[in-house]
């Protein structure tokens, strides 16, 4: 508790000192609002679901893309954990497509899938796949190699090792990756709304920011760290929860 | 009839210049149910000929045989028991669990699959932590899941690697007296690697004494002690000494 309040001191100044300044004349309203306005105008939000729906269209692309960067990172991060061959094959075109800023790719998928939740998804899977396999690759790579030679002396087939050792052992760290890629989901999905996509948040606070609506803006800038922070609090509890025994999986 | 007979088996890591020869010529053979016991220095090489036996690694030169089939790869006749049994073990799995791994693929599936791996739990007299994980028990327990974990693959050789070396004399002696009963009742072959003299003598129906630099086969025994061992009166036998007396000679020496 008196960690929390200690925590609280500077946001808690921040805002105070930001409405007197306002009050006082110091800061314009048309571009800093006022922190009383801006919780007026979130609560209006709130209670007329716009926040709400705008919140559920940007969690719902960043979710859709996340998982698809999982459904390709991790498969694609084991066998180029436990296969040299492969890697050497792969890795040099990865390592071309990395550094391709994921927002380079707005124009692109607008042409090919156009406005909606499926381009947005699409530029948030290329941003967090790389997190997700690299994390994956690493994990598998410094796994325990005596598990490995447990799974070949009882002749275990390829997918069974991967699904009953490689994964479960991998799967901690791989939890780390993917806990780095719902942050990055977060904001790559906001920034694709701010720039074209007529949809969620971003979209929501590029309209206020162009109606002369400051208050709102902020309201949901605000709303957006917050949401992040739940989402994050969230997973470390899951991770806490049900990773335990998988944490210690990896080389001693 | 012969289980397991080793050809002229010689090993070396690395290779060109930078190769190092770790076994020199090692042949011997072990019989169908015997116990052998293998000590020596460490550095040796006892790893690495038990991992030549399990299929692990393959020979630089010669060739081992278990039964009229060359060993080139690891086949689930011949159980390994890692010495790092805190590595060996799958720590996301319960107990039941990880003695099930073997089990897994075969016939026995669903809820008698969690039975069977109780049963040989049993047999190790596990079955309280049938629900826990490997974390949560000593050493001288998780060395128990993995040797019952070897015998839920039913095999014909067990291969053993100083499965004993970090734990108290107390559990030792305990599972030392398991294992001999273990490999009796189910008639197995064994080859137990140690570097404990004593208990390589106590377990053994024979006892081979590696050298080291290179690894070779430097004394083999024969041990004539009556079956089954018993933890006091066999180790005051004076045939218990003597042998003991004529390879704590021998290890001095090497
Ligand atoms: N994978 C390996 N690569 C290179 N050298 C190895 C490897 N494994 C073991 N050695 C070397 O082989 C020798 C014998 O090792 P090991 O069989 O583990 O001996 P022991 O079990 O008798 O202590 C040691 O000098 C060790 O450094
Ligand atoms: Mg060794």
């Amino acid at each position: 508790m008196k960690a929390l309040a200690r925590g609280l001191i500077l946001p808690a100044t921040a805002v105070i000192g930001w409405e007197l300044a306002s009050r006082a004349g110091v800061l314009s309203l048309d571009t800093f609002s006022r922190p009383s306005d801006v919780v007026v105008a979130g609560a209006a939000a709130f209670v007329d679901g716009s926040l709400l729906l705008a919140t559920l269209q940007t969690l719902q692309a960043a979710a859709v893309g996340l998982c698809l960067a999982i459904a390709l990172g991790v498969p694609i991060g084991m066998i180029i954990g436990v296969s040299a061959a492969t890697r050497l094959t792969v890795a040099p075109t990865l390592e071309v497509l990395r550094p391709v800023p994921p927002v380079a790719l707005i124009p692109l998928s607008l042409l090919i899938l156009g406005f909606g939740v499926s381009m947005e998804a699409a530029v948030v899977a290329f941003a967090c796949v790389w997190s997700v396999m690299i994390a994956t690759t690493a994990a598998v790579r410094s796994m325990e190699g005596r598990l490995a030679e447990v799974a070949r002396a009882l002749e275990m087939r390829p997918l069974a090792y991967m699904r009953k050792i490689v994964l479960p052992a991998a799967l901690a760290r791989i939890a780390v990756g993917v806990r780095v890629a719902v942050g990055i989901a977060l904001v790559v999905a906001v920034t694709v709304e701010i720039v074209v996509n007529p949809r969620g948040l971003g979209y929501g606070m590029i309209i206020a920011q162009q109606s002369l609506r400051p208050d709102l803006m902020y309201a949901q800038l605000l709303w957006i760290g917050f949401v992040g922070w739940v989402i994050n609090w969230g997973l470390l509890a899951l991770d806490r929860r049900y990773l335990s025994h998988f944490a210690n999986a990896g080389r001693r | 009839m012969t289980a397991i007979d080793i050809r002229d088996v010689s090993l070396e890591y690395g290779e060109g210049s930078g190769a190092r020869l770790i076994l020199s010529d090692i042949s011997l053979t072990v019989r169908s149910g015997e116990f052998l016991s293998v000590i020596g220095p460490s550095g040796c090489g006892k790893t690495t000929l038990l991992r030549l036996i399990a299929g692990l690694v393959t020979p630089t030169r010669g060739a081992i045989l278990c039964g009229d089939r060359k060993v080139d790869r690891p086949s689930r006749d011949r159980a390994i028991v890692f010495q790092d049994y805190g590595r060996a073990l799958l720590p996301w799995r319960k107990i039941w669990s990880n003695v099930a791994l073997p089990l897994e693929g075969g016939n026995i599936q669903g809820a008698a699959l969690r039975e069977r791996a109780i049963e040989l739990l049993k047999v190790m007299r596990l079955e309280a932590v049938a629900d826990h994980y490997p974390d949560q028990l000593s050493g001288g327990m998780q060395q128990r899941v993995q040797i019952a974990r070897s015998l839920a693959q039913e095999p014909k050789i067990w291969l053993m690697d100083e499965p004993f070396g970090a734990l108290d004399a107390i559990t030792r002696q305990q599972l030392q007296d398991e294992v001999a009963r273990l490999a009796a009742e189910r008639n197995m072959t064994v080859v137990f690697i140690t570097h404990d003299l004593e208990e390589a003598i106590y377990l053994g129906d024979r006892v081979v004494v590696l050298g080291a630099h290179p690894g070779r086969v430097v004394e083999e025994i024969s041990v004539d002690l009556p079956k089954p061992r018993d933890q006091l009166t066999t180790r005051e036998d004076p045939r218990f000494l003597a042998h003991r007396h004529h390879l704590f000679g021998l290890l001095q020496g090497h």
